[in-house]
Formats: structure tokens, C-alpha cells, sequence
């Protein structure tokens, strides 16, 4: 079950916040989406390796080779704020 | 009094000419900003990672140059985490399966450190703090280029112990030609776990020191948190688990963040990554390619009877150790001779100058040609400390002591006549020479300052006995 705490911790990890009331609405479906987990648990899949991946795949390897794709212009098109041909965002640390 | 347990996590940036999971180039931190980024490691929607040959490569063979294990099956996990330096929200990295396991590193006090693991990882991009405003910066040059991180088990004892595991790790990186392992340019950079505790108990809680980017950082470091621990424990305190970082103008470590549980990355398999099956054929072709490791020159330095300390001096340098071998096959004198001037005279000249043997001019022939005009008395070895400059900066010796007459003077007529005419002007010397035979150095040091410096001194001693006699 997830818990009010636990609604707290997914905050801070996740980097949002919500309202009570919509932590308290996202606490149900969360809690609806764990129940449909618990019942897969219950099933027996002692010797069943993991699959990871739905191809069965392996070794398949890049040469290594430059390609230059973005300029600096192009790369800063997604940036919601850039500067000096950096991309600008929140600060990160308390000290200057 | 405590015990000190320290492990350590070292993170190499590999030499591959592009990005771990795409072909953005990797060389391009010193580039202006955000040249050198594509779809995969801006983290854009519907773009897939590919694997980078060469990187795999490096890491096989880092992780068995550290007699690491080497799984039959190795695979790439994502590790979450929110940071701006990352555009992905995750980075891709190994977990249940790394590229080695269990290895193991000698120091030379004969104590192992155990390597509980290598892993193939990519690195974030670089962040950027201007100062007096409320945002940060970031470039993503590096975000997504190649590194392999090695995990020690907690079993070195002491700061001394960790500078010299950290100086065999960079050798071994070098001589593998993996990375250039320069801690200066962020190219190898450790993390340190340490705790105390008393003998035979448990381990202590530990500290995570993050983001040391020197040797002298890593040693200074854990000797303050040596002694900030001891501290706390003394006055019956305890050790919080915290992260901490290292400030170098006030040679004190501070709290980055209180420990996030591993659980928090949510480590998945990278779904868009296909597993990669390592055979033993492939391990067999690595192994045969994999360059000869500074532990092994030591031995063969020691066998060739060059002094231990020396011989440890030169193994240790990949380029100094390329020079030496280079001199070493051509030149039929002593190999101690070599060992003597490169660790003697060339390196007070290259650490005067702040220079590495690589970044002079000094050819292992002309090296090789100085010691030859000494060995066959053509100069003297304080003629040769006097060319030796010129020598570095890139002049043939044996032009130098054309050009400059600097050859001794093995001449007979000329020493005889030198050596008389000192002889007629020091009548007095003369007398206690005769009287006393050990003093003919004075004599032989006037002949010597009369030719300034370039007769042969063997040559002058019988000359002067001859006449004498």
C-alpha cells in the first residue's frame, strides 16, 4: 500500500508538487495500478528466466565513428531557456 | 585508537573517438558549448542508443588488466535519477551483470586490494554555476561519452595506500592506451568511502567524499575525515551516512546530501540495448592485444639490475618507460646508466620546466648518442650535463660537440705541452708532489682548468706522472 509518506518521497524524487488533494487522488490510482502487480506476483515463476527485452537479440555494436549532427544552434531549439550557448535552468546549488 | 577502512570508486573517462551510446564526438569538452550533442543523448523522444565497439573493448580489457572476471553475458541497466546534467533522466549503466567482477590490485607493500567490479556507464553533461544570479548553466558535450567505473572492496588502510592504488590504476590505464586517466582534465576521478571503527569490530558507518579530481585531494581528504570522524566518535557521537564534498581552498570536506537508498535509482534493463555474450575467443584476441602492464616492466627493469627505486620510477611512466626501452635496445653500455640519466638529470630538467618526456624534443637516439660520447671518452660527463639542454631541445650531441670543439683533448702533444707549461709555472707544487704523490691532483686540476675541462683527465694524471717521474 502506498502510503501518505510514500506519496511525499515520489514528490521529491519526481521533482513536483502537487496539491493534497491531487496527491490523495494519485494515491488511489497508484494504489489501484500496485493491486494489479500484486496479482502478478502471485504467480509461480520459479526456473522462468528474466526477459528483459521482447527480442532475444545480442551483441549488435556501433563502430566507433564521429557524426557531428547538431550545431549548438540546432541543440539549443529544444531549450526552453538558453545563454551563451548554454542551456539555462534552475540553479542547482545554494553557494555562488 | 581507530581503524581506517576505505574503499574507493574510480570513474575513467575512455579514449574512444565517439560517445558511449552515439556517434556524437567524444573529445569535445574544451569545445564551445553544446557542439557536439544528437537525439540519443539530448534524451529526445522515439531516438534509440547503440553500442560503442571500441568502448566495450577498453572495458574487457581494463577490468582483466585488474584480473577481474569476465562474465560470459554483461548488459546495460538504466539508473534513474533527476539532474540537469542529465537530459535523459537516466543514465545508462550496468548493475546485476558488469563487464568484470572480483579482481584483484597488488601495492608494494605487498597488500591486495580486492576489485569488487568494473561497469560501463556514461557520463553527465557539465554544469556551469555563474555567480549572483538564481540559475545554472549546462553543456552536454560530455553528457553520454564513455567511462568505466572501478569499485575497490573496503580493504585499503590508509591515505598513503589510496594515493598508490589511484597512481597504479592511472598507470595501468595508460599503458593499456584505454584513457589518458589525466585527473586535471576530469579524465579519472574518485570517489572515497570511508569509516572507522575499532580493531575487530564492524564496520563504522561511512562517508561517501564525491568528485575528487587530484591525487593530493583524495589523500588530503580522507585525512581530515579521518580525524573529523575520530572526533566525533571520541566525544561518543555518531557517523551519519552523508555525501560529502571536498573544498580545496579550505582543505575541509562539506555535506552535499543526506544518502539517497539504492532503491531509489529504480534500476531497470535497458530495454532498447541487446544483451552482449562475451566468448572466450573474444577475451583470447583482447588479451593478445592488450599492451605490456607497468608491473611487468618493473620486473623486467629489476632483471636488467636497475636500482628498485629507479626501476619503480621508470615502469610507473608509460612514456618514460617507451623512452627507456627505446634507448635500452640500441645501446650497448650499462641499462643503469640510462635508468641514472632519465631519473636523475632529465627528470630535475623536465620538473624545473613543468614538462612531460613526451612533450620535448629529446629523441631516444640522440639519447643514446650522449651516452656514447661519454662511454667512448669523447667528452666528459660534465660536458655531457652541459650539452644535456640542448639535447632535450631537440640537438644531435655529437653535432654539438663538433660544432662547439667540446671533444677532450686525448691529443698527446697538446696535453704534454699543457701539462709542462703548468709544471714550469708551479715550481712550489712541483715539490709537495714529489714529496707527497697524492697530491698531483692539484696539478692535474690546473691542467684541467688550462684546457678548460676538455682534456682527458685519465690522460693528464699519467702525462703528469711521466714527467714527473
Amino acid at each position: 500500500m502506498i502510503t501518505d509518506k510514500d506519496m511525499q518521497d515520489l514528490q521529491k524524487l519526481a521533482r513536483l508538487k502537487v496539491s493534497d488533494e491531487e496527491s490523495h487522488h494519485l494515491k488511489d490510482e497508484l494504489n489501484k495500478i500496485m493491486a494489479y502487480f500484486e496479482q502478478i506476483k502471485d504467480l509461480d515463476t520459479d526456473g522462468i528466466e528474466e526477459l528483459a527485452r521482447p527480442i532475444d537479440s545480442f551483441n549488435i555494436f556501433r563502430a566507433d565513428e564521429q557524426i557531428i549532427t547538431y550545431s549548438q544552434e540546432e541543440a539549443l531549439k529544444i531549450a526552453v531557456e538558453a545563454e551563451d550557448g548554454f542551456f539555462k535552468v534552475p540553479r542547482t546549488i545554494d553557494n555562488d | 585508537m581507530y581503524e581506517t577502512v576505505i574503499g574507493l570508486e574510480v570513474h575513467l573517462a575512455l579514449s574512444t573517438n565517439s560517445k558511449m551510446f552515439c556517434s556524437c564526438p567524444a573529445e569535445s569538452q574544451k569545445n564551445e558549448a553544446n557542439t557536439a550533442s544528437c537525439p540519443v543523448c539530448l534524451g529526445l523522444p522515439g531516438s534509440l542508443p547503440t553500442i560503442n565497439e571500441h568502448a566495450v573493448e577498453k572495458g574487457i580489457m581494463f577490468s582483466l588488466a585488474l584480473d577481474c572476471q569476465v562474465p560470459k553475458r554483461t548488459q546495460f541497466h538504466r539508473k534513474h535519477y533527476y539532474y540537469p546534467d542529465q537530459p535523459k533522466n537516466y543514465q545508462i549503466s550496468q548493475y546485476d551483470h558488469p563487464v568484470g567482477e572480483h579482481g584483484k590490485l597488488s601495492l608494494s607493500n605487498g597488500r591486495q586490494i580486492g576489485i569488487t567490479r568494473c561497469h560501463l556507464e556514461e557520463d553527465a553533461g557539465r554544469l556551469v554555476h555563474p555567480s549572483y544570479v538564481d540559475y545554472s548553466l549546462v553543456d552536454v558535450n560530455r553528457a553520454g561519452t564513455a567511462l568505466i567505473e572501478m569499485v575497490t572492496e573496503p580493504e585499503i588502510e590508509s591515505s598513503d595506500e589510496a594515493r598508490e592504488f589511484l597512481r597504479k590504476i592511472r598507470a595501468i590505464a595508460q599503458a593499456l592506451g584505454i584513457s589518458d586517466a589525466n585527473p586535471e582534465e576530469g579524465k579519472m576521478r574518485a570517489d572515497v568511502n570511508i569509516s572507522l571503527r575499532k580493531a575487530g569490530e564492524e564496520l563504522g558507518t561511512k562517508v561517501e567524499i564525491k568528485n575528487l579530481n587530484s591525487f593530493k585531494s583524495v589523500q588530503r581528504s580522507i585525512e581530515f575525515e579521518i580525524k573529523r570522524q575520530t572526533r566525533i566518535l571520541e566525544d561518543g557521537g555518531k557517523i551519519r551516512q552523508d555525501t560529502m564534498g571536498w573544498d580545496d581552498g579550505g582543505q575541509k570536506t562539506y555535506l552535499m546530501r543526506t544518502k539517497e537508498g539504492e532503491a531509489d535509482y529504480s534500476y531497470m534493463p535497458e530495454p532498447d540495448l541487446p544483451p552482449l555474450i562475451i566468448s572466450q575467443e573474444q577475451i583470447k584476441q583482447i588479451k593478445a592485444k592488450t599492451p605490456e602492464l607497468p608491473d611487468s616492466k618493473l620486473a623486467r627493469y629489476l632483471e636488467l639490475k636497475i636500482k628498485e627505486q629507479d626501476a619503480k620510477q621508470i615502469a610507473i611512466d608509460l612514456h618514460i618507460s617507451k623512452f627507456f626501452d627505446e634507448v635500452s635496445t640500441s645501446y650497448s653500455g650499462n641499462s643503469q646508466t640510462i635508468a641514472n640519466w632519465l631519473t636523475g638529470d632529465i627528470a630535475g630538467y623536465l620538473n624545473n620546466n613543468q614538462l612531460k618526456i613526451q612533450e620535448t624534443k629529446l629523441s631516444p637516439q640522440n639519447l643514446r648518442k650522449l651516452l656514447e660520447l661519454i662511454d667512448s671518452k669523447t667528452i666528459s660527463g660534465k660536458v655531457a650535463k652541459d650539452i644535456l639542454e640542448d639535447v632535450i631541445n631537440g640537438h644531435d650531441p655529437a653535432k654539438l660537440v663538433e660544432e662547439r670543439a667540446l671533444g677532450q683533448i686525448s691529443d698527446n702533444s697538446a696535453i704534454i705541452a699543457i701539462a709542462q707549461k703548468v709544471i714550469d709555472d708551479n715550481p712550489e707544487l712541483v715539490e709537495r708532489v714529489r714529496a707527497n704523490p697524492k697530491a698531483i691532483n692539484a696539478l692535474l686540476g690546473l691542467v684541467m682548468r688550462e684546457s678548460k675541462g676538455k682534456a682527458n683527465p685519465e690522460l693528464v694524471r699519467k702525462t703528469l706522472q711521466d714527467i714527473l717521474a
